[in-house]
């Protein structure tokens, strides 16, 4: 049985429907899912036929509603009213509750639509494009509607960002947080229990000089985390393509979605496929240039580091050697933090030259 | 990254001549302070200015080889390094080249380099 998330080309709102849905026909089926990205289409496979007397009502969906971990305040972020805020969560319950058959029986064709207009607006914190209004000051009037999505495939997206997106205050500006989301794109999956993706996903975020920096880090750190199950494994199962991020802003009465982008994981899975035990070298050295550029009076190995694994090319592999060879001259960088010559050819393999 | 391509900044850093250069250049950074190398090796764009960063930079550990007692690098290493710019570019043999000055080398390595000499 094969359940179909098509794409509409908002891309963190279609990626969120697709965790969304695969927690909840984990939750149906008490078993393994499968999520692919064909392109066209996110297809979530059950390992396990959904029970004809399947229903929300277990521990399993319960727990989704009440455990810390899963991030329903961060989900409703934008909203502006404090009431909505604390039954929004409730809402997203209810609709799941009521209308699940009626959504995966509409979800099983692969020429399902989502139509935009009316039920419930998009939130700025589910998908940054969706958000209406300007993204800076104006002296002019300036009104739009809010965009309206159906319930159940908003339900979805609000249940697979709370499980599965990362939200984490970032910065703060004139008393207010500033916001990163991150959510990762996946290509290839197995999902098991929403806690075993979440280990992967909530990676230790640390200091950082910019929202590129962090989803850099997120990266690395996702990608070990995948390096280690590939190599108990034997081979690299689960893919992700890139990784989803964009910020929230406090912009006085409401907290609005800004700046965000993909990061291309393709270099990083390849160099793990490659060879998941010989990588982990290479992502420990990453992972250090991140914690070596969050401290002070190391911002641009920071963003050194940042480009590279964003680019993987000659220009970005030569500023992070350059700047991390100007601390080792500073003596800042110890012998075992170095680089052997074996993981800096590793390294070359995957730099466009 | 064509497959084609992503195997010349790797063959560089293989090159037994860059090896060499490489290695001076870790010497000179780590126990000669020769940070203005660096900067000179960071600002040649052309292969001219590159060659010329090259001979200060020969220039500076000269002094040191003779003080510390280590092993310079060969004329035809020189000449090796100025084909091999001329044939993938500055920018691809200077990642290269700070690339050794920036490994981690073996402690065998290091005693090794200390006890070699003048050559």
């Amino acid at each position: 049985m094969q359940f179909f998330v098509t794409k509409t080309g908002l891309d963190a709102f279609d990626v969120a429907r697709a965790w969304g849905l695969a927690v909840l026909l984990n939750v149906l089926t008490d078993e393994e899912v499968e999520l692919q990205d064909v392109g066209w289409a996110f297809i979530v496979t059950p390992v396990k036929q959904i029970p004809p007397n399947a229903s929300l009502e277990g521990s399993a969906w319960r727990t989704l509603f009440s455990a810390p971990d899963v991030q329903w305040r961060q989900v409703f972020l934008t909203l502006r009213k404090k009431r909505e805020k604390l039954f929004a969560e409730d809402e997203v319950r209810k609709v799941l509750e009521s209308k699940w058959q009626q959504l995966l029986e509409d979800l099983q064709q692969p020429n399902n639509l989502v139509t935009f207009g009316s039920g419930k607006t998009l939130l700025g914190s589910l998908e940054p494009a969706a958000f209406k209004g300007l993204r800076h000051i104006t002296k002019a009037r300036y009104g739009e509607d809010n965009i309206a999505v159906q319930d159940g495939h908003w339900a979805l997206a609000c249940l697979g960002m709370a499980t599965c997106g990362t939200y984490r205050p970032f910065s703060r500006e004139a008393g207010q947080e500033n916001w990163l989301v991150l959510l990762p794109v996946p290509q290839c999956i197995r999902f098991s229990y929403f806690r075993d993706v979440q280990q992967l996903l909530r990676p230790h975020l640390i200091r950082y000089q910019g929202v590129q920096n962090a989803a850099a880090h997120y990266a690395v750190q996702l990608a070990e985390g995948l390096r280690r199950r590939a190599a108990a494994q034997g081979s690299l199962k689960d893919q992700f393509s890139a990784v989803l991020y964009f910020t929230l802003f406090g912009a006085g009465q409401q907290t609005k979605p800004s700046q965000g982008s993909q990061l291309n994981l393709a270099p990083l899975m390849q160099l793990i496929q490659d060879d998941p035990h010989g990588s982990e070298a290479v992502l420990k050295w990453l992972d250090y240039c991140f914690r070596l550029g969050a401290t002070e009076g190391a911002e641009d190995l920071a963003l050194a580091a940042t480009e590279l694994v964003m680019r993987w090319d000659l220009d970005a592999y030569e500023r992070l050697v350059r700047v991390l060879v100007r601390f080792v001259a500073q003596k800042r960088v110890r012998r075992e933090n170095l680089p052997s010559e074996a993981l800096l050819r590793r390294v070359m393999k995957y730099v466009a030259a | 990254m064509s497959q084609h391509k992503q195997g010349k900044l790797e063959a560089v850093f293989c090159n037994n001549a860059v090896r060499e250069f490489g290695s001076a250049l870790r010497r000179a950074l780590r126990e000669n302070d020769d940070y203005a190398s660096l900067m000179d090796l960071e600002f040649a764009e052309t292969s001219e200015a590159f060659a010329e960063a090259l001979r200060r930079f020969l220039r500076r550990f000269e002094a040191f080889a003779k003080r510390a007692h280590r092993r310079r690098p060969s004329e035809n290493s020189l000449e090796e390094i100025a084909c091999l710019v001329d044939t993938y570019g500055v920018r691809l043999v200077r990642a290269a080249l700070i690339s050794h000055a920036l490994c981690r080398v073996e402690r065998e390595e290091e005693v090794e380099s200390l006890s070699g000499g003048e050559q």
